[in-house]
Order: structure tokens, then C-alpha cells, then sequence
């Protein structure tokens, strides 16, 4: 071949690439949207409408992301197993990515660690031992719960603690705080703890028979579950008795509007939603750290505009 | 770093100036029209994104101007609402008498989509109906609330408030309303009197996010609302904006016009549209980061790109094809004028073609080239002659010299009265000259060479009285190869003047073969040369003007390698008091053979002729 042709093919072949590079990128590529994401919000407990600020949360951020999320609630309030079966399923059905509030820390806990799922997955709410929860400060909530009664009561009180649903690391942290001798908030302070046998039963009923066999002045639920198990418990029993807890479903702030509930501290889901989906979609938000805030919201603050916006979420 | 740019940049100068004159033009061309199509391209693209940017912007005013008229017609159904009941129920009634409750069931019915609850209260709180009935809340205090106390402040006006929680009434399965409440102050008949009254419309927040959602389907950017003091109403972000995880730049909207405008916020150029709804003071606010308006065009913008390269590779091709039309002519003939240049003068033609300038150079060249190779050729025939002509002149110098020496012998015998010597000069000098003519060729036999060699050293022998001796001896083999003619008795001559002059002097003459030439040695026993004299002694500029013929060696070996070149010629060898010695080298060459070469050129010659 000629010294001379040897610049022109190498043109022609570079204007052969760069059309077919230009036109597959025109044709295709350009037009090609990414497939959306699918990813799964797996939450303990039956009811829907008590996650439904983590849900509003996670699907703005979803849409941001070109991706879509499904809650999956369980039928019962915390089997571990369900769970997992869940995480199995949701997995086997190709979700992308994975936002888990366990209902069991220690079994969940093993079961991530034994499997190690390939997709990009996040604990919100309650998470397990070995990892960070996208939370806000159990410890932090518990103090200023003590705080709250401590500031809103007499000092000679005698504060009852459900202790249940003890297999969430977030209520263990919660209830060590509560029982910590250092922090000051009553005079007494009991364990409310069902035995193996009453765990079979509803909870609701071993709360009704405490709070008519053991007369306290507080009751501090620590959680949603014993929040709303309290609260059915106590509805129609006719006994003065002052309500403090953690909680943010619905029920709890309904009842905290109707001054069953004296005190509620309120985790912002909504925040913990939005963050989690950023951060098991994005790589780079993984790693920054973020500050989940709470809010003590007294009966008679509810409606109160910074508040309300933080309590009550936009049904549609 | 600039010294290296700099030397960077005229490495390519330099390169670029000894390029082809093709690549020259292909790459000028190209850059040209690259230049100026990427200019042409840059100008029209700005025009069309800036034209695209526009309909994008007047697109959004559109969307803004429809969801203001629905947003508008929204609230003028709930102001109209609230109209009915107070002019159609509240003024016309008496509340002691009269149930507000059937024409406020008819009104809700009748809106029910839009609507959350109608309630009318007195001036001190008391509820005097509301629809959908339902209970008051226990321990609700409803002078207590905005849509009250604005109501309170401004009696003749409508108010709307923020979005809020309604706070009203008992609610089952804990479900709480997002409302946006129109309040207005009311008078009340009772018992003829009247009292001062609030009515309330509760509008559902849920309609007007519904209205903005479908509108921010349809935008680049989205649209929000906030109320005349800047205070977001609905937003697509409003529970993370609430939350703190993104910010709004809505306050700064309090006192902004209606109109386009450009901010830029937390880092990010955007273009704000705002529309003020009439009557409430709301703004509807249409964002749209700037980036996201070019990003509509990046289609467009990939696809001038697409059709840029296209064009400047057809360009280039097309230059490069069109440089080569006209450059390759002149490749052409610069290759015929380099092999010009390496001294190929036998070039067969020079390169005529390509446009007629070119060919008008192409044949310029080719009769310039024809000419040198005449005149070339004329100057070597010229040159030719001048030699021969040369040698023919030197050669016909030694005869007045010998002649003249000769006679001048002869006379000096007859004046000696030496008429037999002066005999014998005489016959041995017509032998020479008989064998000086040999028919006018210059080559002759080595035989007939040393006889004229023999017949000048007799004839000198006499001049000089026999004062030296001389002996001559030449293989019989060489006796017939050839030799010029007359080139040993210059040496002789030589060799007798400034080596004979003593007693016992001697000369000798020895032929012989070696390696295939002819070698003959003069040699005589005089005085010598010293060496500088020696290596003069061949050149011109030396030729001997003293005694003898004056030509010297130098003519004999001029004539030498005029006719044989290479290495032919002579060699002296001389060493003070003891004698010199010259030596012809000669070609071996059989006279016969030359003879028959000779011939047979001369026929040729006469057969052309």
C-alpha cells in the first residue's frame, strides 16, 4: 500500500466509527431511559398507615431518583421470619435496593450477615447490631423523654415501663436510657414485661391486667407497637393515667391530639425515608452522615404549624 | 512551561511548513470550513436555544396562566360558596328562629369535592352549625384560631389562611385534614339582633395539590404557590422543605412582581416565573433551573453535533480529493524535476499534464531541459575536440623541438666537418620522422618506438661525441603492443641532458610486462633530483624552460593520460649522484587488436557516410 493512501484510510476509518459511535448514541442511546428501580420498604407490624410518613418520604426521593417503592408490610406485628421470608422474596424478585425496618435485630441481624445480599440495602427505623440505622438517636429520644415527664411531673411518681418488643435494638437502647439510675424522671419505676406464656397472648390484655393490678402515675411505651397496644388497653378502661412514649403512627398522634397521650416524642420518618432511598441509591449520600431529628410534642402543642407539619402527613 | 509551548508551537510550524502542498491546502481548506461552519453552527445553535428557551419560558407562562385561571375559578366557587350561604342564608335568616343547617347540607353537597366542612360560629366561639355535621372537639377553642382572628381583625374582607390541620371536629380512624380555610366575618340575626359572626369554608387542600400536580406533570421545572407573605401553600417538596432536607427560595417572593425573572439559589441559575392570583395575594411560582432549559435541546444540540462532524469529515475528504486534482500535476513534475536535480539528465520526458499552467510549466521545463541537455552535449563534444585538439598540439610541439635540436646537431657536424656523422644524423633523423608520421596515427607499435628511441639516441650520441652509452632492451613480447608515439625520446632527451653530460654516463631502456601492463624504464646515472624537485616535476607549472625541449615529462605524461586515463602515465624515481629513472606504464594492448578496432570504426564511419 501506498505511504500516501495510509492518512486517508486512517480518516475513513475514524469517520466510520465516529458516525456509527454518533449514530448509535443518536438511535439509541440518547433515547434510552434508564429502567426504573425498584426498590422495597420491608416495615414490621400489619398496619400501612403507621409508616405512611416514611412511604411519603421515600417516594419523593424515589421520584427524584428515577426509581419506585413498594411498602411491604408483615402480617403480624414482629416475626422474624416473615421477615426474612420477605427480604427473600423481594430479592428473588429483583428489587435494586432494599430499606428494612427489622423486626428482630439479633435474627435479621444474622440473617444479613449470613447472606449478604448483592443489592444495596439499608436499615431505617430499627435496625441490627452490626450495622448503622438510619434513626434518630434512641438514646437522645429516650433522655428527653425522661426529660419530658420529669419536667411535666411530680418528683414522687411512680413510672411504669413497657418493656416489650425487646428483640428491636432501638427499644433495648431506649428502655437501658429509661433504666439508667442516672437519669432522674420518677420516684419508681417499674417493668411491665410479659413471661413466655403471656407472650402468647395479646398485649392489650397483660396491659389492661397491670394497669389495674399495679396503680402508677405514668405509663412510657417505647415504641409504636407497645404505644398503640397501650392505647387500645387503656381506651375503654376508665382510669386516669398519664401516656408518654415514642412513637409516630397515626393512632399515637390521634390520641395524643385527644390528650390520651400526654407526651409523644416524634421521630421524623419522613426525613428517614427521603435519606434512606439517597443513600441506598447513591453511593456518595451512603457515606455522609446524617442527623435524624425528633420533636417532644406535648397534647397541647399538636397543633402548633411547625408541629403539624412534622406529625401529620398529606393524605391524599 | 511557556518556553516548552512556544518550542511545542514552532515544531509545528515548521512541520506544517514543509508539508506536502496538498496537505497544505486539505488542511487550510478544512480549517477554514471547519471555522466557519462551527461558527455558522455556534450562531444558529444560540439563536435556536435562545428561541427554544423562550417557547420553553412562554410555554410555562401558558401552564401558569391556565392553573392561575383554575386555581381562580377554585377560589371564586369557594368565595362564591361562602357568598351563597351569607347572602342567600345568613342575611336572610334568623338563627333563633331559622336552621342555617338544610341550605349549608345543599352547598356542601354540592361541592363536596373541593370541599372539607362549612361552619358557621358566633363572635364568642359557639358553633352554630356546621356540614357535614359533626361533633365539635372537646376543648377546641375556635376564637383561638387564625381563620378566626383574621376574620376578627378585617371584617370586610375574605381571608385565607395557610394550609393547615383542621381542628374542628371529632375525627374517626384518626384521620386528619389538610385544609386551606376561607374566613369571613358574618352578621348574624338573632332575635332581630344583630351579633357578629365567622363563617368558615374549609377548602380541601388535597384539590388545589391535585390541580399542581397534574401542572407540574406538564413543566420543565415545577410550580409551587405560596400566599401574599411568601408562606408556601403547596409544593411538590413540601414535607422535605417542612422537614429541612431541601430549601425553597419563597420568602424572597414577597414582594416580587409578576413577570419572568432569573435568581440564582443555593448555587443554581434558575428562571422564576411568578403570577399573583387576584383577590387572595397568592403567587403561583414556576421554577425552572437554567440547566434543565438547555437540556431540552441537548437532542438538538447532539444532532447539529452529528451533522458538524459529518460535514467537516465530507469536507475534509472533499478537500483532500480536490488538493490531490490539483497538486498531483505538480507531484508529478516535481518528481521529474528532482530527478532533474540528482543529476539525471537522461530523464525521458518531463511531466506535461494537469491544468494548463501547470503544463505550460511542464513543457517550460521540459524545452529548458532539452536545451541544457544540447548544450550539455555540445560542451562536451567542444571539450572533446579542445583535448584532442590540446594533444594534437603538444604533440606537434615536440616535433619543431627535435627538429630544431637536430639540425642544429647536424649543423654543428658539418660545421665539424663530420659529413659522415652529419650522414647518419640525417638518415637516422628521416627514419624518425618517417616512424613520427606513421601515417598520422598517434598509436604505433612498441617495436617502431624503440627504433625512432634508437635512431634519436644515435643521433645524439653524435651531437655529444659519444660521451655517454646507451643500451636498450625490451621484451620481444611486449614489441607489438601498442604505444603513443614519441613518448621515450623526451625522456631520453631528458635523461641525456641532465644525466649524460658526465664521463660514464649511461642510459638504458628496459621494456617489460608486469600485471598485465607495459612498463618502460628510462633510467641514467647523472646527478639525480632531489625529492622536492621530484614532486613538481609532473605538474605544469613546473615545465623546465632551460635546456632541451623545454616540454618536459609533463607532456609526455599529459599525452599519456589523455589517451589511456586511469592510472597510466609516469612515475620518476630519483636519487641524488646516482641517477633517476623513468617509468612509462602503459596498457597492454595488442597492436593488431587495435588495428582491427580501428578498421573497423573506419568502416563503419564509411559506411555511414
Amino acid at each position: 500500500m501506498k505511504h500516501r493512501q495510509r492518512p486517508l484510510l486512517i480518516l475513513a476509518v475514524l469517520l466510520a466509527l465516529a458516525l456509527i459511535g454518533e449514530l448509535t448514541y443518536y438511535t439509541y442511546l440518547s433515547k434510552r431511559e434508564d429502567p426504573i428501580r425498584q426498590i422495597s420498604l420491608i416495615v414490621y407490624g400489619s398496619d400501612p398507615a403507621r409508616w405512611e410518613n416514611l412511604r411519603q418520604g421515600a417516594e419523593l426521593a424515589a421520584s427524584d431518583l428515577h426509581a419506585e417503592v413498594t411498602l411491604i408490610t408483615m402480617s403480624t406485628e414482629d416475626d422474624a421470619l416473615e421477615q426474612i421470608s420477605l427480604i427473600e422474596r423481594e430479592i428473588a424478585n429483583g428489587a435494586d435496593a432494599l430499606l428494612i425496618a427489622a423486626c428482630d435485630s439479633e435474627t435479621v441481624g444474622a440473617y444479613m450477615a449470613h447472606t449478604r445480599p448483592k443489592i444495596p440495602y439499608m436499615f431505617v427505623e430499627s435496625g441490627i447490631l452490626t450495622e448503622d440505622v438510619l434513626a434518630a438517636s434512641d438514646e437522645e429520644m429516650a433522655s428527653s423523654l425522661a426529660h419530658t415527664i420529669d419536667e411535666n411531673e411530680k418528683d414522687w411518681i411512680k413510672v411504669a415501663l413497657i418493656a416489650d418488643h425487646l428483640e428491636r435494638e432501638s427499644v433495648r437502647k431506649r428502655l437501658e436510657v429509661m433504666q439508667d439510675p442516672g437519669v432522674k424522671y420518677a420516684d419508681e419505676v417499674v417493668l411491665w414485661e410479659r413471661n413466655e406464656q403471656e407472650k402468647n397472648k395479646k398485649a392489650q390484655f397483660f396491659l389492661q391486667r397491670e394497669l389495674t393490678e399495679e396503680a402508677v402515675d405514668v405509663v412510657v411505651a417505647l415504641d409504636n407497637s407497645s404505644m398503640e397496644e397501650l392505647l387500645d388497653a387503656t381506651v375503654n378502661l376508665n382510669k386516669d393515667i398519664k401516656i408518654y412514649g415514642i412513637a409516630n403512627s397515626n393512632k399515637s398522634v390521634y390520641y395524643l391530639d385527644n390528650r390520651l397521650i400526654k407526651s409523644l416524642v416524634f421521630e421524623d420518618e419522613f426525613s428517614i425515608g427521603y435519606l434512606g432511598v439517597q443513600k441506598v441509591l447513591d453511593e456518595k449520600k451512603r457515606e455522609q452522615e446524617e442527623t435524624i431529628r425528633f420533636e417532644v410534642v406535648g397534647y397541647d402543642a399538636v397543633y402548633e404549624a411547625a408541629h403539624q407539619k412534622l406529625l401529620f402527613p398529606h393524605v391524599r | 512551561m511557556k518556553i516548552r509551548f512556544g518550542h511545542f508551537f514552532d515544531q509545528i510550524k515548521r512541520a506544517y511548513k514543509q508539508r506536502s502542498i496538498q496537505l497544505i491546502i486539505s488542511l487550510s481548506f478544512t480549517a477554514i470550513a471547519v471555522f466557519g461552519m462551527v461558527f455558522l453552527g455556534v450562531a444558529l445553535y444560540s439563536q435556536f436555544s435562545a428561541r427554544a428557551r423562550e417557547n420553553t419560558i412562554e410555554n410555562d407562562e401558558q401552564v401558569l396562566e391556565q392553573v392561575s385561571w383554575n386555581l381562580n375559578t377554585y377560589i371564586r366557587n369557594m368565595m362564591s360558596v361562602s357568598d351563597s350561604f351569607y347572602y342567600s342564608v345568613i342575611k336572610k335568616k334568623d338563627m333563633s328562629k331559622d336552621s342555617f343547617l338544610e341550605e349549608m347540607d345543599l352547598l356542601y353537597e354540592a361541592n363536596k369535592d373541593n370541599l372539607i366542612s362549612i361552619a358557621c360560629v358566633t363572635e364568642d366561639g359557639a358553633l352554630i352549625c356546621a356540614s357535614p355535621v359533626a361533633n365539635r372537639k372537646e376543648g377546641v377553642d375556635f376564637c383561638a384560631q387564625e381563620w378566626f382572628r383574621n376574620a376578627e381583625e378585617k371584617i370586610a374582607d375574605i381571608h385565607f389562611s395557610t394550609p393547615h390541620v383542621q381542628n374542628l371536629f371529632e375525627n374517626s380512624n384518626y384521620r386528619y385534614y389538610w385544609v386551606v380555610s376561607l374566613s369571613r366575618s358574618v352578621e348574624l340575626t338573632s332575635l332581630g339582633n344583630i351579633r357578629k359572626g365567622v363563617l368558615l369554608v374549609d377548602m380541601n387542600f388535597s384539590s388545589i395539590e391535585q390541580m399542581f400536580s397534574k401542572v407540574n406533570e406538564k413543566t420543565s421545572g415545577y410550580v409551587y404557590l405560596v400566599d401574599r407573605n411568601g408562606e408556601i401553600i403547596y409544593h411538590p417538596r413540601q414535607k422535605a422543605i417542612y422537614s429541612g432536607l431541601i430549601q425553597e427560595n419563597n420568602l424572597a417572593l414577597k414582594d416580587c412582581e409578576d413577570g419572568v425573572h432569573t435568581e440564582i439559589f443555593n448555587g443554581v441559575e434558575r428562571s422564576v416565573i411568578v403570577k399573583t392570583v387576584g383577590y387572595t395575594g397568592w403567587k403561583i411560582v414556576s421554577v425552572t433551573p437554567t440547566r434543565e432549559l438547555a437540556l431540552s435541546l441537548s437532542q438538538t444540540r447532539m444532532f447539529s453535533i452529528i451533522i458538524l462532524t459529518i460535514t467537516i469529515f465530507l469536507v475534509l475528504f472533499g478537500n483532500i480529493f480536490i488538493s490531490s486534482r490539483v497538486t498531483d500535476p505538480l507531484r508529478k513534475l516535481d518528481d521529474s524535476v528532482r530527478k532533474l536535480e540528482e543529476g539525471n539528465l537522461d530523464v525521458d520526458q518531463i511531466y506535461i499534464g494537469g491544468s494548463h499552467e501547470i503544463m505550460h510549466l511542464g513543457r517550460t521545463i521540459d524545452s529548458m531541459v532539452k536545451q541544457m541537455r544540447k548544450l550539455m552535449d555540445d560542451m562536451v563534444k567542444e571539450q572533446r575536440d579542445k583535448r584532442r585538439s590540446e594533444l594534437d598540439a603538444l604533440q606537434s610541439q615536440i616535433n619543431p623541438h627535435f627538429l630544431y635540436n637536430t639540425l642544429d646537431s647536424v649543423v654543428w657536424m658539418i660545421e665539424s666537418n663530420r659529413y659522415k656523422d652529419a650522414i647518419t644524423t640525417v638518415t637516422a633523423l628521416a627514419t624518425l620522422f618517417r616512424i613520427s608520421l606513421s601515417r598520422g596515427d598517434n598509436i604505433i607499435p612498441i617495436r617502431d618506438e624503440i627504433v625512432h628511441a634508437q635512431n634519436y639516441l644515435n643521433i645524439q650520441k653524435v651531437r655529444y661525441k659519444n660521451k655517454f652509452e646507451s643500451s636498450i632492451e625490451i621484451e620481444e613480447g611486449i614489441k607489438d603492443c601498442c604505444t603513443i608515439k614519441l613518448i621515450v625520446q623526451p625522456l631520453l632527451e631528458n635523461a641525456i641532458y641532465y644525466g649524460a653530460m658526465d664521463e660514464d654516463s649511461r642510459i638504458t631502456v628496459k621494456g617489460y610486462e608486469k600485471d598485465g601492463d607495459i612498463y618502460i624504464e628510462v633510467s641514467d646515472n647523472g646527478m639525480g633530483m632531489p625529492p622536492e624537485a621530484l614532486e613538481n616535476l609532473l605538474k605544469e607549472k613546473t615545465r623546465t624552460r632551460g635546456k632541451g625541449s623545454g616540454i618536459g615529462l609533463w607532456n609526455v605524461n599529459q599525452r599519456i593520460q589523455l589517451y589511456f586515463k586511469g592510472d597510466y602515465g609516469l612515475s620518476i624515481e630519483s636519487e641524488l649522484d646516482e641517477g633517476t629513472t623513468v617509468t612509462i606504464h602503459l596498457p597492454k594492448i595488442p597492436y593488431a587488436e587495435y588495428k582491427n578496432e580501428k578498421n573497423e570504426k573506419n568502416e563503419k564511419k564509411g559506411g555511414g557516410a
